[in-house]
């Protein structure tokens, strides 16, 4: 047997009911909450005369708990005072106790509405926070494009003065009296202007792909090439330097990433320890990148045999903001932005701990792997796997067969291709025959149908029998030998 | 009409070729110079002036390697070059290399892209100074 005493001195606002729902009791702390005086209290009979509740129907809510005479908490909700029309957030909490004038219910309110507060607010900074870190990766952007507009205008204006210049000569050798005696002249002048259109057209396609945010298809692409890229750069921004970049790289290491940002991440890098070595003033400064596979990735490792990373910053590397440079001379955003783009690849960034130096390591899905972890969204569609190391090739098939029912699987190297063919149900093979014989039996020992890759000059030296598609793989022949194949 | 100058020697460098090619053109067709030599960098052109004076350097200031304005810098007070004229070629030119321009005294900037007229007025007020 108790009673409502034992409520007098809890923290949390209180009510007593009987089975008919009559106030019988409540505690300071119900005077606090509603902010009633006591003789004010004492004249609200029923709860409806005290509060509304938003979310939840209370006589309901309370009827529910009487029959089963059970324990009964609430979600969080919105109640309303009636004498003053302010609002807060409680829960609820019925509790059936037995006094000596028989059973009553305490209704104790838990007042959230401090919390609740709290938590929008939380919400609010952190959503404004993630805005700002988001406008700062976009400054960060901006001031990179303002240092490349400098490049940009002089790499824009060079092809602009010779397809200005030789439109104007292509003027004069027309107004001249016999311009047919120019013939050739006209010709280099023609080719010169297109050749230099071209350029610019590449140049603001690159720069349209910098500023473009949206996720980009992923393309086919040779991680040797990008990585010369990244090495040019070194010795076009540092050309007096003897920054040695030693490069180790396979052809056949193919990677499906979109080619700018793949290089955005591994010149950010370069960069980083390009710097390093420059303001450590380190002697015969080194940059290794190398490639290799390991566990269905390509791995891109760069070390230089700078002064490192310290252990301070090690921890906090990938955030934004964290930076060994002097003040000014790098926003840190760098390696945060690596990170990110590593993430859009499904791929991951590492520093590895190293005597000397620093030394990053990118893993980038294999292609084969790649497409192993897109698979499953569409089960029904052919898999066909195509063996060729160069990325251009397989960049063609895949905008031949985008827009069909059949789901291409790239491969550089016959060895992945060989695993790619035991792990997923290949239902095709194209090959290009020119890798060594003994890996082509593995190839062949799988039974999956096949087709050669060969041009008419080297058919004859293909070494099974096998469907032929020749170059230059135009639409219409590999739609149909897929067809006829399948 | 081709204006005839005889005794005038004329340097361009310019890393881009093809540019540099049409420099040549666009001059020829208007001025008629003794020679017309062409540098794709400052250290080339720096070994070409050894061997030969110029009268008038035409050069562009973004190149790999030293810059343009470098150039000139380090060659206009040595004796060889006392009366060389300079006609400096840009893409893009931050204000403070303009100001650095004109403490060097070279009044004949242009900017690319540049058309046949603008480059042969420089030029003829370059060497007209």
């Amino acid at each position: 047997m108790s009673n409502f005493e034992t409520f007098d001195h809890i923290f949390d606002a209180t009510i007593g009911l009987d089975l008919k729902g009559n106030i019988v009791y409540f505690n300071n702390q119900a005077l606090i909450f509603f902010k009633l005086s006591l003789r004010q209290f004492k004249q609200r009979n029923r709860l409806n005369e005290l509060f509304t509740a938003k979310e939840i129907d209370l006589n309901q809510w309370i009827s529910e708990s009487l029959l089963t005479f059970s324990l009964k908490v609430s979600e969080e909700t919105h109640i309303r005072f009636l004498h003053d029309e302010t609002e807060c957030t409680v829960i609820l909490k019925l509790i059936p106790i037995e006094t000596e004038h028989g059973n009553r219910y305490a209704l104790i309110f838990q007042d959230k509405t401090l919390e609740h507060t709290l938590h929008t607010k939380y919400k609010e900074q952190v959503d404004l926070l993630k805005d700002t870190h988001q406008q700062i990766i976009n400054a960060d952007k901006l001031s990179t494009l303002g240092q490349l507009t400098a490049s940009i205008s002089h790499e824009i204006n060079n092809p602009l003065t010779i397809a200005c210049g030789h439109s104007e000569l292509l003027n004069d050798f027309i107004n001249s009296p016999d311009p047919m005696e120019h013939l050739d002249l006209l010709k280099s002048t023609a080719k010169n202007i297109s050749e230099s259109l071209e350029r610019m057209n590449k140049i603001v396609i690159n720069m349209k792909s910098f500023l473009n945010d949206q996720e980009e298809a992923k393309t086919y692409c040779n991680t040797q090439t990008i990585i010369e890229n990244a090495s040019r750069w070194v010795k076009a921004q540092y050309p007096s330097s003897e920054i040695e970049v030693k490069i180790n790289s396979h052809p056949n290491h193919l990677i499906l990433a979109n080619p700018l940002k793949a290089e955005q991440a591994i010149l950010n890098l370069v960069k980083n320890a390009c710097e390093a070595l420059m303001d450590s003033q380190t002697a015969s400064p080194r940059i290794v990148i190398q490639t290799t596979i390991k566990q269905n990735h390509v791995i891109v490792s760069v070390a230089d045999n700078g002064p490192g990373i310290s252990e301070q910053l090690r921890s906090e590397l990938f955030k934004p903001f964290s930076t060994n440079k002097r003040a000014g001379k790098g926003t840190g955003l760098g390696l945060s932005i690596c990170s990110k783009i590593m993430n859009s690849h499904k791929g991951s960034i590492k520093l590895l701990d190293s005597q000397k130096g620093a030394h990053f390591i990118l893993a980038f899905p294999t292609t084969e792997h790649y497409s192993l972890l897109q698979s499953g969204t569409d089960n029904q569609a052919k898999k066909v796997l195509i063996i060729d190391n160069d990325a251009e090739i397989l960049n063609h098939f895949d905008q031949i067969l985008k827009d069909t029912q059949v789901n291409i699987i790239g491969s550089g190297d016959i060895s992945l291709a060989t695993k790619a063919l035991n792990q997923m149900n290949i239902d095709l093979v194209l090959l290009n025959p020119h890798f060594s014989s003994d890996s082509l039996e593995a190839i062949k020992a799988s039974k999956a149908p096949l087709i050669f890759l060969t041009s008419e000059e080297l058919k004859s030296q293909i070494p099974f029998e096998g469907e032929l598609l020749l170059k230059p793989y135009s639409a219409k022949d590999v739609n149909n030998i897929i067809a006829k194949v399948l | 009409m081709s204006k005839l100058i005889p005794s005038m020697n004329v340097l361009i460098v310019e890393d881009e070729v093809k540019i540099s090619e049409l420099i040549r053109i666009f001059l020829q067709t208007q001025f008629k110079f003794n020679s017309i030599i062409t540098a794709e960098s400052a250290a080339t052109a720096i070994q070409k002036c050894q061997n030969q004076e110029f009268d008038l350097i035409i050069i562009d200031h973004i190149m790999p390697g030293r810059l343009g304005l470098e150039f000139i810098e380090k060659t206009k007070n040595s004796p060889k070059f006392l009366n060389t004229k300079y006609v400096l070629i840009s893409g893009y030119l931050e204000q403070t290399d303009v100001l650095k321009a004109i403490n060097l005294g070279v009044k004949n900037i242009v900017v690319k892209p540049f058309t046949r007229q603008q480059i042969v007025e420089q030029v003829q007020s370059a060497i007209s100074d």
